[in-house]
Protein backbone atom coordinates (compact mmCIF):
# COMPACT_ATOMS: atom_id res chain seq x y z
CA UNK A 1 0.00 0.00 0.00
CA UNK A 2 2.48 2.42 1.11
CA UNK A 3 4.37 1.38 -2.07
CA UNK A 4 1.37 2.17 -4.07
CA UNK A 5 0.92 5.51 -2.46
CA UNK A 6 4.46 6.59 -3.10
CA UNK A 7 4.15 5.54 -6.55
CA UNK A 8 1.34 7.69 -7.09
CA UNK A 9 2.97 10.46 -5.61
CA UNK A 10 6.10 10.38 -7.75
CA UNK A 11 3.94 9.96 -10.91
CA UNK A 12 2.19 13.23 -9.84
CA UNK A 13 4.86 15.36 -8.76
CA UNK A 14 6.39 13.87 -12.38
CA UNK A 15 3.14 15.34 -13.82
CA UNK A 16 3.73 18.54 -12.11
CA UNK A 17 7.50 19.01 -13.22
CA UNK A 18 6.46 18.63 -16.63
CA UNK A 19 4.10 21.36 -16.37
CA UNK A 20 6.50 23.30 -14.51
CA UNK A 21 9.04 22.80 -17.80
CA UNK A 22 6.41 23.89 -20.10
CA UNK A 23 5.87 27.05 -18.08
CA UNK A 24 9.33 28.17 -18.69
CA UNK A 25 9.07 26.51 -22.30
CA UNK A 26 5.95 29.27 -22.98
CA UNK A 27 8.18 31.93 -20.90
CA UNK A 28 7.41 34.30 -23.55
CA UNK A 29 3.87 34.03 -22.94
CA UNK A 30 4.14 34.52 -19.25
CA UNK A 31 6.56 37.30 -19.68
CA UNK A 32 3.93 39.29 -21.92
CA UNK A 33 1.18 38.35 -19.35
CA UNK A 34 3.05 40.30 -16.90
CA UNK A 35 3.83 43.29 -18.81
CA UNK A 36 -0.02 43.71 -19.36
CA UNK A 37 -0.23 42.60 -16.03
CA UNK A 38 1.87 45.87 -14.83
CA UNK A 39 -0.29 47.89 -17.04
CA UNK A 40 -3.07 46.77 -15.59
CA UNK A 41 -2.05 47.68 -12.47
CA UNK A 42 -1.12 51.20 -13.24
CA UNK A 43 -4.51 51.59 -14.19
CA UNK A 44 -6.18 50.29 -10.97
CA UNK A 45 -3.49 52.37 -8.66
CA UNK A 46 -4.72 55.44 -11.08
CA UNK A 47 -8.62 54.58 -10.32
CA UNK A 48 -7.98 53.65 -6.70
CA UNK A 49 -6.09 57.20 -6.35
CA UNK A 50 -8.95 58.88 -7.99
CA UNK A 51 -11.34 56.78 -5.87
CA UNK A 52 -9.81 58.29 -2.78
CA UNK A 53 -8.80 61.50 -3.62
CA UNK A 54 -8.90 63.97 -1.28
CA UNK A 55 -7.79 61.89 1.43
CA UNK A 56 -5.35 62.45 3.76
CA UNK A 57 -4.39 58.63 3.55
CA UNK A 58 -5.66 57.36 6.19
CA UNK A 59 -9.28 57.58 4.74
CA UNK A 60 -10.94 54.04 4.62
CA UNK A 61 -13.52 52.33 2.45
CA UNK A 62 -14.68 49.42 3.77
CA UNK A 63 -11.92 49.28 6.73
CA UNK A 64 -9.37 49.65 3.93
CA UNK A 65 -7.12 52.29 3.30
CA UNK A 66 -5.90 53.31 -0.44
CA UNK A 67 -2.40 51.70 0.25
CA UNK A 68 -4.99 48.39 1.49
CA UNK A 69 -6.79 48.47 -1.48
CA UNK A 70 -4.04 49.43 -4.19
CA UNK A 71 -2.01 46.26 -3.25
CA UNK A 72 -5.01 44.02 -3.02
CA UNK A 73 -6.05 45.42 -6.68
CA UNK A 74 -2.00 44.68 -7.90
CA UNK A 75 -1.75 41.15 -6.42
CA UNK A 76 -5.16 40.46 -7.49
CA UNK A 77 -4.02 41.25 -11.08
CA UNK A 78 -0.88 39.27 -10.84
CA UNK A 79 -3.04 35.84 -8.81
CA UNK A 80 -5.44 36.01 -11.86
CA UNK A 81 -2.22 35.17 -14.25
CA UNK A 82 -0.90 32.30 -11.80
CA UNK A 83 -3.89 30.71 -10.94
CA UNK A 84 -6.16 28.09 -12.80
CA UNK A 85 -8.01 29.95 -14.78
CA UNK A 86 -9.91 29.71 -18.50
CA UNK A 87 -6.98 28.35 -19.83
CA UNK A 88 -7.43 24.97 -18.10
CA UNK A 89 -10.97 24.89 -18.84
CA UNK A 90 -10.09 25.51 -22.53
CA UNK A 91 -7.73 23.18 -22.50
CA UNK A 92 -9.94 20.23 -20.89
CA UNK A 93 -12.52 20.84 -23.16
CA UNK A 94 -10.19 20.87 -26.29
CA UNK A 95 -8.48 17.44 -25.18
CA UNK A 96 -11.81 16.06 -24.99
CA UNK A 97 -13.57 17.13 -28.37
CA UNK A 98 -10.24 16.10 -30.05
CA UNK A 99 -9.69 13.19 -28.40
CA UNK A 100 -6.34 13.70 -27.18
CA UNK A 101 -7.50 12.77 -23.51
CA UNK A 102 -6.70 9.22 -24.55
CA UNK A 103 -3.23 10.07 -23.92
CA UNK A 104 -4.52 10.87 -20.47
CA UNK A 105 -6.49 8.37 -19.45
CA UNK A 106 -3.96 5.75 -20.39
CA UNK A 107 -0.77 6.92 -17.93
CA UNK A 108 -1.36 5.16 -14.70
CA UNK A 109 -2.23 8.33 -12.56
CA UNK A 110 -5.86 9.28 -11.95
CA UNK A 111 -7.64 11.73 -14.61
CA UNK A 112 -8.56 14.25 -11.50
CA UNK A 113 -5.29 14.35 -9.59
CA UNK A 114 -3.37 14.49 -12.82
CA UNK A 115 -4.98 17.48 -13.74
CA UNK A 116 -4.60 18.74 -10.28
CA UNK A 117 -1.10 17.99 -10.20
CA UNK A 118 -0.72 19.80 -13.75
CA UNK A 119 -2.44 22.84 -12.47
CA UNK A 120 -0.19 23.00 -9.57
CA UNK A 121 3.04 22.81 -11.62
CA UNK A 122 1.73 25.37 -14.06
CA UNK A 123 1.23 27.85 -10.84
CA UNK A 124 4.41 27.48 -9.68
CA UNK A 125 6.07 27.75 -13.18
CA UNK A 126 4.12 31.26 -13.86
CA UNK A 127 4.80 32.30 -10.26
CA UNK A 128 8.49 31.85 -10.78
CA UNK A 129 8.30 33.78 -13.62
CA UNK A 130 5.83 36.58 -13.42
CA UNK A 131 4.57 35.81 -9.94
CA UNK A 132 7.82 36.09 -7.71
CA UNK A 133 9.60 39.13 -9.71
CA UNK A 134 6.09 40.81 -8.95
CA UNK A 135 6.20 40.45 -5.58
CA UNK A 136 10.05 41.73 -5.09
CA UNK A 137 8.54 44.50 -6.66
CA UNK A 138 5.78 44.83 -4.88
CA UNK A 139 7.72 44.54 -1.43
CA UNK A 140 10.62 46.84 -2.59
CA UNK A 141 7.94 49.95 -2.97
CA UNK A 142 6.07 48.69 0.29
CA UNK A 143 9.33 48.64 2.42
CA UNK A 144 9.23 48.57 5.49
CA UNK A 145 5.89 46.54 5.90
CA UNK A 146 5.62 43.65 8.87
CA UNK A 147 4.76 40.01 7.90
CA UNK A 148 4.81 37.96 11.32
CA UNK A 149 4.73 34.52 10.60
CA UNK A 150 1.02 33.73 11.80
CA UNK A 151 -0.07 36.32 8.80
CA UNK A 152 2.39 34.02 6.47
CA UNK A 153 0.71 30.92 7.26
CA UNK A 154 -3.00 32.31 7.15
CA UNK A 155 -1.94 33.78 4.01
CA UNK A 156 -0.37 30.65 2.95
CA UNK A 157 -3.95 28.21 3.67
CA UNK A 158 -6.00 30.90 2.18
CA UNK A 159 -3.92 30.79 -0.76
CA UNK A 160 -4.03 26.65 -0.77
CA UNK A 161 -7.96 27.18 -0.70
CA UNK A 162 -7.66 29.69 -3.45
CA UNK A 163 -6.09 27.26 -5.62
CA UNK A 164 -8.28 24.51 -5.22
CA UNK A 165 -11.33 26.33 -5.26
CA UNK A 166 -10.06 27.96 -8.60
CA UNK A 167 -8.83 24.75 -9.72
CA UNK A 168 -12.32 22.49 -9.49
CA UNK A 169 -14.43 25.56 -10.66
CA UNK A 170 -11.96 25.85 -14.04
CA UNK A 171 -11.93 22.16 -14.36
CA UNK A 172 -15.67 21.59 -13.80
CA UNK A 173 -16.53 23.74 -16.73
CA UNK A 174 -13.98 22.14 -18.67
CA UNK A 175 -15.85 19.03 -17.91
CA UNK A 176 -19.03 19.91 -19.21
CA UNK A 177 -17.48 19.77 -22.27
CA UNK A 178 -18.73 15.99 -22.01
CA UNK A 179 -22.69 17.11 -21.53
CA UNK A 180 -22.58 20.33 -23.06
CA UNK A 181 -21.29 21.27 -26.77
CA UNK A 182 -19.53 24.59 -26.10
CA UNK A 183 -18.15 25.17 -22.28
CA UNK A 184 -17.22 28.98 -23.55
CA UNK A 185 -20.45 30.31 -22.41
CA UNK A 186 -19.89 28.46 -18.74
CA UNK A 187 -16.84 30.18 -18.71
CA UNK A 188 -18.53 33.63 -19.20
CA UNK A 189 -20.48 32.89 -16.23
CA UNK A 190 -17.82 32.07 -14.39
CA UNK A 191 -15.65 35.20 -15.24
CA UNK A 192 -18.64 37.04 -14.01
CA UNK A 193 -19.70 35.64 -10.79
CA UNK A 194 -15.70 35.64 -10.20
CA UNK A 195 -15.68 39.37 -11.00
CA UNK A 196 -18.83 40.22 -9.09
CA UNK A 197 -18.84 37.88 -6.18
CA UNK A 198 -15.43 36.96 -6.16
CA UNK A 199 -13.63 40.24 -5.49
CA UNK A 200 -10.97 39.72 -8.52
CA UNK A 201 -12.11 42.91 -9.22
CA UNK A 202 -11.99 45.24 -5.93
CA UNK A 203 -12.14 43.70 -2.13
CA UNK A 204 -15.64 42.52 -1.17
CA UNK A 205 -15.81 44.82 1.80
CA UNK A 206 -16.38 47.50 -0.45
CA UNK A 207 -19.87 46.03 -1.36
CA UNK A 208 -22.74 47.26 0.66
CA UNK A 209 -22.76 45.00 3.97
CA UNK A 210 -26.26 42.90 2.71
CA UNK A 211 -24.43 41.63 -0.96
CA UNK A 212 -20.95 41.46 1.18
CA UNK A 213 -22.35 39.31 4.02
CA UNK A 214 -23.95 37.01 1.63
CA UNK A 215 -21.06 37.07 -0.73
CA UNK A 216 -18.80 35.21 1.51
CA UNK A 217 -21.45 32.37 1.85
CA UNK A 218 -20.69 31.86 -1.96
CA UNK A 219 -17.87 29.71 -2.95
CA UNK A 220 -16.52 32.20 -5.49
CA UNK A 221 -14.97 34.95 -2.38
CA UNK A 222 -12.21 31.75 -2.16
CA UNK A 223 -10.61 31.94 -5.40
CA UNK A 224 -9.38 35.98 -4.56
CA UNK A 225 -11.10 37.32 -1.80
CA UNK A 226 -10.26 35.71 1.33
CA UNK A 227 -6.48 35.14 -0.29
CA UNK A 228 -6.20 38.83 -0.65
CA UNK A 229 -7.92 39.88 2.03
CA UNK A 230 -5.48 38.03 4.60
CA UNK A 231 -2.69 39.44 2.34
CA UNK A 232 -4.14 43.30 2.65
CA UNK A 233 -5.70 42.58 6.34
CA UNK A 234 -9.02 43.05 5.47
CA UNK A 235 -10.58 42.74 8.97
CA UNK A 236 -13.97 41.37 7.71
CA UNK A 237 -11.88 38.36 6.29
CA UNK A 238 -12.11 36.54 9.79
CA UNK A 239 -11.44 32.64 11.21
CA UNK A 240 -15.41 32.60 9.89
CA UNK A 241 -14.48 33.40 6.23
CA UNK A 242 -11.61 30.98 5.94
CA UNK A 243 -13.35 27.98 7.04
CA UNK A 244 -16.19 28.53 4.87
CA UNK A 245 -13.39 28.53 1.92
CA UNK A 246 -12.35 25.13 3.71
CA UNK A 247 -15.57 23.67 3.46
CA UNK A 248 -15.83 24.77 -0.20
CA UNK A 249 -12.82 23.47 -1.16
CA UNK A 250 -13.94 20.01 0.01
CA UNK A 251 -17.23 19.99 -1.33
CA UNK A 252 -16.06 21.49 -4.91
CA UNK A 253 -13.10 19.12 -4.94
CA UNK A 254 -16.06 15.99 -4.07
CA UNK A 255 -18.04 17.30 -6.65
CA UNK A 256 -15.15 17.16 -9.55
CA UNK A 257 -14.12 13.70 -8.14
CA UNK A 258 -18.57 12.64 -8.91
CA UNK A 259 -17.97 13.96 -12.17
CA UNK A 260 -15.11 13.08 -13.07
CA UNK A 261 -16.92 9.19 -12.43
CA UNK A 262 -19.99 10.38 -14.75
CA UNK A 263 -18.30 11.91 -17.42
CA UNK A 264 -15.63 9.78 -18.62
CA UNK A 265 -18.85 6.71 -18.23
CA UNK A 266 -19.91 9.47 -21.41
CA UNK A 267 -16.76 9.50 -23.56
CA UNK A 268 -16.91 8.72 -26.96
CA UNK A 269 -13.95 8.70 -29.02
CA UNK A 270 -14.52 8.21 -32.78
CA UNK A 271 -12.50 8.38 -35.75
CA UNK A 272 -9.48 6.39 -34.67
CA UNK B 1 -2.77 -11.09 -20.16
CA UNK B 2 -5.61 -12.29 -21.37
CA UNK B 3 -8.33 -10.08 -23.13
CA UNK B 4 -11.85 -11.62 -23.13
CA UNK B 5 -14.82 -9.58 -24.43
CA UNK B 6 -18.52 -11.52 -24.22
CA UNK B 7 -21.46 -10.32 -26.72
CA UNK B 8 -19.94 -6.49 -26.42
CA UNK B 9 -22.09 -4.11 -27.72
CA UNK B 10 -20.67 -0.41 -27.43
CA UNK B 11 -23.38 2.54 -28.70
CA UNK B 12 -23.43 6.10 -28.80
CA UNK B 13 -25.68 9.24 -29.39
CA UNK B 14 -25.31 11.54 -31.83
CA UNK B 15 -26.71 14.86 -32.48
CA UNK B 16 -28.17 16.03 -35.73
CA UNK B 17 -30.01 18.93 -36.97
CA UNK B 18 -33.81 17.82 -37.09
CA UNK B 19 -34.56 17.63 -41.00
CA UNK B 20 -38.28 18.40 -40.74
CA UNK B 21 -40.29 21.40 -39.25
CA UNK B 22 -40.26 25.18 -39.62
CA UNK B 23 -36.72 27.16 -39.24
CA UNK B 24 -37.38 27.85 -35.42
CA UNK B 25 -38.40 24.33 -34.91
CA UNK B 26 -35.36 23.22 -36.32
CA UNK B 27 -33.43 25.61 -34.55
CA UNK B 28 -35.04 24.44 -30.69
CA UNK B 29 -35.44 21.02 -31.85
CA UNK B 30 -32.85 18.03 -31.14
CA UNK B 31 -32.81 15.46 -32.64
CA UNK B 32 -30.61 12.46 -31.73
CA UNK B 33 -29.75 8.85 -32.90
CA UNK B 34 -27.37 6.20 -31.97
CA UNK B 35 -24.79 4.53 -33.54
CA UNK B 36 -23.92 1.32 -32.77
CA UNK B 37 -20.13 0.70 -33.02
CA UNK B 38 -20.02 -2.60 -31.85
CA UNK B 39 -22.98 -5.27 -32.01
CA UNK B 40 -22.14 -8.45 -29.83
CA UNK B 41 -18.80 -8.92 -29.95
CA UNK B 42 -17.15 -12.14 -28.75
CA UNK B 43 -13.11 -12.14 -28.71
CA UNK B 44 -10.67 -14.03 -26.53
CA UNK B 45 -6.79 -13.43 -27.12
CA UNK B 46 -4.67 -15.60 -24.71
CA UNK B 47 -1.54 -14.55 -22.93
CA UNK B 48 1.26 -14.08 -25.34
CA UNK B 49 -0.70 -14.22 -28.83
CA UNK B 50 -0.56 -11.83 -31.08
CA UNK B 51 -3.70 -10.59 -33.49
CA UNK B 52 -4.39 -8.64 -36.03
CA UNK B 53 -7.01 -6.80 -35.95
CA UNK B 54 -8.63 -6.00 -39.30
CA UNK B 55 -11.60 -3.76 -40.60
CA UNK B 56 -12.96 -1.22 -42.67
CA UNK B 57 -12.94 2.62 -41.52
CA UNK B 58 -15.34 2.85 -39.21
CA UNK B 59 -15.58 -1.24 -38.56
CA UNK B 60 -15.20 -0.68 -34.94
CA UNK B 61 -11.86 -1.87 -34.79
CA UNK B 62 -10.60 1.19 -32.46
CA UNK B 63 -13.36 1.17 -30.46
CA UNK B 64 -12.49 -2.54 -28.61
CA UNK B 65 -8.86 -1.12 -28.58
CA UNK B 66 -10.31 1.77 -26.44
CA UNK B 67 -12.96 -0.85 -24.60
CA UNK B 68 -9.54 -2.98 -23.66
CA UNK B 69 -7.74 -0.33 -22.75
CA UNK B 70 -10.38 0.83 -19.97
CA UNK B 71 -10.97 4.11 -21.83
CA UNK B 72 -13.91 3.45 -23.00
CA UNK B 73 -17.40 1.33 -21.19
CA UNK B 74 -19.29 -1.11 -23.18
CA UNK B 75 -23.26 -0.62 -23.32
CA UNK B 76 -23.50 -3.88 -22.69
CA UNK B 77 -21.60 -7.47 -22.60
CA UNK B 78 -18.11 -7.55 -20.39
CA UNK B 79 -14.80 -6.87 -21.22
CA UNK B 80 -12.12 -8.47 -19.19
CA UNK B 81 -8.36 -7.85 -19.03
CA UNK B 82 -6.31 -11.11 -16.67
CA UNK B 83 -10.11 -11.61 -15.15
CA UNK B 84 -10.45 -7.76 -14.24
CA UNK B 85 -12.40 -5.05 -15.59
CA UNK B 86 -10.10 -2.32 -17.83
CA UNK B 87 -12.38 0.37 -16.83
CA UNK B 88 -12.76 0.12 -12.78
CA UNK B 89 -8.97 -0.79 -12.95
CA UNK B 90 -7.68 1.73 -15.37
CA UNK B 91 -4.89 3.25 -13.27
CA UNK B 92 -4.05 -0.71 -12.33
CA UNK B 93 -4.07 -1.64 -16.01
CA UNK B 94 -2.05 1.32 -17.04
CA UNK B 95 0.77 0.41 -15.36
CA UNK B 96 1.02 -3.32 -17.74
CA UNK B 97 -0.47 -1.76 -20.92
CA UNK B 98 1.39 -0.36 -23.69
CA UNK B 99 -1.12 1.68 -26.27
CA UNK B 100 0.11 3.53 -29.60
CA UNK B 101 -2.51 5.29 -31.79
CA UNK B 102 -0.31 6.47 -34.47
CA UNK B 103 -3.27 9.06 -35.71
CA UNK B 104 -2.79 10.92 -31.86
CA UNK B 105 0.15 11.99 -30.36
CA UNK B 106 1.16 10.88 -26.64
CA UNK B 107 4.16 12.13 -26.90
CA UNK B 108 4.18 16.04 -25.24
CA UNK B 109 4.26 18.28 -28.66
CA UNK B 110 6.01 21.32 -27.31
CA UNK B 111 8.97 19.43 -25.22
CA UNK B 112 12.13 17.48 -26.94
CA UNK B 113 11.40 13.65 -27.40
CA UNK B 114 13.59 12.77 -24.68
CA UNK B 115 11.92 14.98 -21.87
CA UNK B 116 8.71 12.87 -22.78
CA UNK B 117 10.56 9.82 -22.13
CA UNK B 118 12.02 10.75 -18.72
CA UNK B 119 8.39 11.73 -17.85
CA UNK B 120 7.66 8.19 -18.90
CA UNK B 121 9.87 6.75 -16.67
CA UNK B 122 8.96 8.64 -13.69
CA UNK B 123 5.43 8.23 -14.30
CA UNK B 124 5.53 4.53 -14.89
CA UNK B 125 8.03 4.46 -12.00
CA UNK B 126 11.24 2.62 -14.13
CA UNK B 127 14.45 2.44 -12.27
CA UNK B 128 17.03 4.30 -13.66
CA UNK B 129 19.51 1.81 -14.96
CA UNK B 130 16.96 -0.41 -16.61
CA UNK B 131 15.13 2.61 -18.30
CA UNK B 132 18.23 3.18 -19.57
CA UNK B 133 19.12 -0.17 -20.79
CA UNK B 134 15.80 -0.56 -22.44
CA UNK B 135 15.47 3.47 -24.01
CA UNK B 136 19.37 2.58 -25.76
CA UNK B 137 17.70 -0.17 -27.27
CA UNK B 138 14.64 1.08 -28.41
CA UNK B 139 16.55 4.09 -29.47
CA UNK B 140 19.20 2.57 -31.46
CA UNK B 141 16.60 -0.06 -33.09
CA UNK B 142 14.11 2.53 -34.31
CA UNK B 143 17.00 4.68 -35.26
CA UNK B 144 16.14 7.93 -33.58
CA UNK B 145 19.04 8.76 -31.59
CA UNK B 146 19.49 11.98 -33.31
CA UNK B 147 16.20 13.52 -32.77
CA UNK B 148 15.76 12.78 -28.81
CA UNK B 149 16.33 16.26 -28.50
CA UNK B 150 14.23 17.54 -31.08
CA UNK B 151 10.46 18.97 -30.00
CA UNK B 152 7.55 16.24 -31.23
CA UNK B 153 5.89 18.67 -33.22
CA UNK B 154 8.95 19.17 -35.44
CA UNK B 155 9.83 15.74 -36.37
CA UNK B 156 8.54 13.99 -39.52
CA UNK B 157 5.70 11.42 -39.47
CA UNK B 158 7.97 8.36 -39.50
CA UNK B 159 10.31 9.31 -36.82
CA UNK B 160 7.41 10.72 -34.24
CA UNK B 161 5.27 7.14 -34.71
CA UNK B 162 9.10 5.61 -33.72
CA UNK B 163 9.24 8.20 -30.96
CA UNK B 164 6.14 7.43 -29.89
CA UNK B 165 6.95 3.45 -30.27
CA UNK B 166 9.48 4.03 -27.79
CA UNK B 167 7.30 5.81 -25.28
CA UNK B 168 5.36 2.82 -25.62
CA UNK B 169 7.80 0.48 -24.99
CA UNK B 170 9.71 1.65 -22.37
CA UNK B 171 7.92 0.29 -19.26
CA UNK B 172 7.78 -3.30 -21.04
CA UNK B 173 3.89 -3.32 -21.41
CA UNK B 174 2.71 -6.61 -20.83
CA UNK B 175 -0.21 -5.99 -23.09
CA UNK B 176 0.23 -3.92 -26.34
CA UNK B 177 -2.70 -2.39 -28.20
CA UNK B 178 -1.33 -0.99 -31.39
CA UNK B 179 -3.67 1.22 -33.56
CA UNK B 180 -2.43 1.53 -37.08
CA UNK B 181 0.95 1.90 -36.19
CA UNK B 182 2.41 2.32 -39.85
CA UNK B 183 -0.14 4.57 -41.43
CA UNK B 184 1.64 6.92 -43.73
CA UNK B 185 4.89 5.19 -43.03
CA UNK B 186 7.64 4.83 -46.02
CA UNK B 187 9.06 1.29 -46.71
CA UNK B 188 11.92 2.34 -44.10
CA UNK B 189 9.86 3.64 -41.03
CA UNK B 190 7.34 0.70 -41.44
CA UNK B 191 10.28 -2.42 -41.64
CA UNK B 192 12.17 -0.87 -38.83
CA UNK B 193 8.69 -1.28 -36.51
CA UNK B 194 7.87 -4.40 -37.88
CA UNK B 195 11.06 -5.97 -36.84
CA UNK B 196 10.96 -4.26 -33.61
CA UNK B 197 7.56 -5.63 -33.11
CA UNK B 198 8.86 -9.41 -33.97
CA UNK B 199 11.89 -9.16 -31.54
CA UNK B 200 9.74 -8.16 -29.30
CA UNK B 201 7.32 -11.21 -29.39
CA UNK B 202 10.36 -13.34 -29.19
CA UNK B 203 12.03 -11.88 -25.96
CA UNK B 204 9.08 -10.73 -23.64
CA UNK B 205 6.08 -12.09 -25.51
CA UNK B 206 3.13 -9.61 -24.82
CA UNK B 207 -0.25 -10.26 -26.21
CA UNK B 208 -0.86 -8.02 -28.83
CA UNK B 209 -3.43 -6.93 -30.63
CA UNK B 210 -3.19 -4.46 -33.50
CA UNK B 211 -5.65 -2.75 -36.09
CA UNK B 212 -4.06 -2.68 -39.59
CA UNK B 213 -5.12 -2.04 -42.81
CA UNK B 214 -1.62 -3.40 -44.07
CA UNK B 215 -1.98 -6.93 -44.09
CA UNK B 216 1.70 -7.07 -44.73
CA UNK B 217 2.52 -5.99 -41.15
CA UNK B 218 -0.06 -8.24 -39.85
CA UNK B 219 1.61 -11.26 -41.67
CA UNK B 220 4.86 -9.76 -40.61
CA UNK B 221 3.90 -9.97 -36.78
CA UNK B 222 0.67 -11.81 -36.14
CA UNK B 223 -0.65 -15.43 -36.59
CA UNK B 224 -3.94 -14.86 -35.88
CA UNK B 225 -6.50 -12.81 -37.89
CA UNK B 226 -9.83 -11.49 -36.30
CA UNK B 227 -11.89 -9.32 -39.23
CA UNK B 228 -14.21 -7.01 -38.15
CA UNK B 229 -17.18 -5.57 -40.33
CA UNK B 230 -20.14 -2.77 -39.21
CA UNK B 231 -19.61 -4.05 -35.84
CA UNK B 232 -19.75 -7.79 -35.91
CA UNK B 233 -17.40 -10.29 -35.95
CA UNK B 234 -16.47 -12.23 -39.59
CA UNK B 235 -13.84 -14.33 -39.26
CA UNK B 236 -11.70 -15.30 -36.45
CA UNK B 237 -8.68 -17.81 -36.76
CA UNK B 238 -5.42 -18.05 -38.18
CA UNK B 239 -3.82 -16.36 -41.22
CA UNK B 240 -3.40 -19.79 -43.25
CA UNK B 241 -6.92 -20.78 -42.44
CA UNK B 242 -7.93 -17.49 -44.03
CA UNK B 243 -5.87 -18.01 -46.66
CA UNK B 244 -7.76 -21.33 -47.72
CA UNK B 245 -11.01 -19.45 -47.48
CA UNK B 246 -10.26 -18.16 -51.05
CA UNK B 247 -11.81 -21.79 -51.71
CA UNK B 248 -8.40 -23.18 -52.74
CA UNK B 249 -8.36 -21.22 -56.05
CA UNK B 250 -5.50 -20.20 -58.20
CA UNK B 251 -4.70 -18.25 -60.86
CA UNK B 252 -2.28 -19.19 -63.76
CA UNK B 253 -0.70 -16.40 -65.87
CA UNK B 254 0.54 -16.87 -69.35
CA UNK B 255 2.84 -14.08 -70.69
CA UNK B 256 3.38 -14.88 -74.28
CA UNK B 257 4.28 -12.89 -77.48
CA UNK B 258 1.85 -10.41 -78.78
CA UNK B 259 -1.01 -11.65 -80.16
CA UNK B 260 0.20 -15.68 -79.90
CA UNK B 261 -2.72 -18.10 -79.50
CA UNK B 262 -2.40 -20.32 -77.19
CA UNK B 263 -3.44 -24.08 -77.84
CA UNK B 264 -6.70 -25.37 -76.18
CA UNK B 265 -5.61 -26.12 -72.33
CA UNK B 266 -7.71 -28.61 -71.28
CA UNK B 267 -8.83 -27.93 -67.73
CA UNK B 268 -8.52 -24.84 -66.54
CA UNK B 269 -11.05 -22.06 -67.51
CA UNK B 270 -9.80 -18.91 -69.08
CA UNK B 271 -10.48 -16.26 -66.86
CA UNK B 272 -11.62 -13.85 -68.98
CA UNK B 273 -8.38 -11.60 -68.51
CA UNK B 274 -6.90 -11.30 -71.58
CA UNK B 275 -4.57 -8.78 -73.24
CA UNK B 276 -1.87 -9.62 -76.62
CA UNK B 277 0.57 -10.36 -74.28
CA UNK B 278 -1.12 -12.05 -71.29
CA UNK B 279 -3.47 -14.97 -70.68
CA UNK B 280 -5.00 -16.23 -67.46
CA UNK B 281 -6.67 -19.07 -66.46
CA UNK B 282 -8.66 -19.88 -62.89
CA UNK B 283 -8.32 -23.21 -61.48
CA UNK B 284 -8.92 -25.06 -58.36
CA UNK B 285 -6.03 -25.77 -56.31
CA UNK B 286 -4.23 -29.59 -57.32
CA UNK B 287 -6.47 -29.35 -60.68
CA UNK B 288 -3.52 -28.59 -63.05
CA UNK B 289 -3.56 -31.32 -65.46
CA UNK B 290 -0.56 -33.07 -65.27
CA UNK B 291 2.19 -32.20 -68.20
CA UNK B 292 0.89 -28.48 -68.95
CA UNK B 293 2.99 -26.67 -67.52
CA UNK B 294 5.88 -28.36 -69.10
CA UNK B 295 4.33 -27.79 -72.73
CA UNK B 296 3.68 -24.02 -71.85
CA UNK B 297 7.33 -24.05 -71.00
CA UNK B 298 8.42 -25.70 -74.48
CA UNK B 299 6.50 -23.07 -76.26
CA UNK B 300 8.73 -20.55 -77.51
CA UNK B 301 5.92 -17.69 -77.85
CA UNK B 302 6.02 -18.50 -74.13
CA UNK B 303 7.79 -16.21 -72.11
CA UNK B 304 6.82 -16.69 -68.21
CA UNK B 305 4.02 -18.81 -66.68
CA UNK B 306 3.06 -17.72 -63.16
CA UNK B 307 0.59 -19.77 -60.73
CA UNK B 308 -0.61 -17.16 -58.29
CA UNK B 309 -2.87 -18.31 -54.55
CA UNK B 310 -5.64 -15.26 -54.09
CA UNK B 311 -4.13 -12.47 -52.03
CA UNK B 312 -5.19 -11.94 -48.26
CA UNK B 313 -6.54 -8.65 -49.62
CA UNK B 314 -8.89 -10.49 -51.69
CA UNK B 315 -9.91 -13.22 -49.46
CA UNK B 316 -11.00 -10.59 -46.87
CA UNK B 317 -12.66 -8.36 -50.11
CA UNK B 318 -14.58 -11.16 -50.34
CA UNK B 319 -15.95 -11.63 -46.61
CA UNK B 320 -16.74 -8.06 -46.78
CA UNK B 321 -18.76 -8.72 -49.20
CA UNK B 322 -20.61 -11.87 -48.27
CA UNK B 323 -21.30 -9.60 -45.11
CA UNK B 324 -22.99 -7.14 -47.25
Amino acid sequence: MTGTLRRGWRAQRAVAGMQLKLAFHYRTRAFAQGIGALLLIGLQVALWSAVYAGGDGQVRAGGLTLHQTTVYAAAGTVWVLCLPGLALARQLESKIRDGRIVSELLLPTGFLTQWFSAALGRTAGVTVLVGVPAAIAGAAVLYPFTLDPAHVGRLALTAAIAFVVLFDFSYLIGLSAFFVRRVEGLNEVREALLLLLGGSMMPVSLYPAALRDAAVWTPFVHGFYTPLGTLVRDPFVDDRVVVLGACWAVLLSAAAALCTRAALRRLVIAGG
Amino acid sequence: MRVHLESVHRSYRVRRAPETGGRLARLLRRVSGEVEALRGVDLRVDEGEAVGYIGLNGAGKSTTMKLVAGILTPTSGRVTVDGRDPHKERRRLSAELGYLAAQRASLWWDLPVKDSYELLRRVYDIEPALFRRRHDRLVDRLGIGRHLGTPVRELSLGNRTRAELVGTLLHAPRLLLLDEPTIGLDIFAREAICDVLRDLRQDTAPTLLMASHDLRDVEAICDRIVTIDGGRLVYDGKIDELRALGGGRRTLVIHHAPGHRLPPLPGPARSGERTSTVTTYVFAQGELPGGLLTELFADPQVDDVQIEAPSLETVIKGLYLEGA
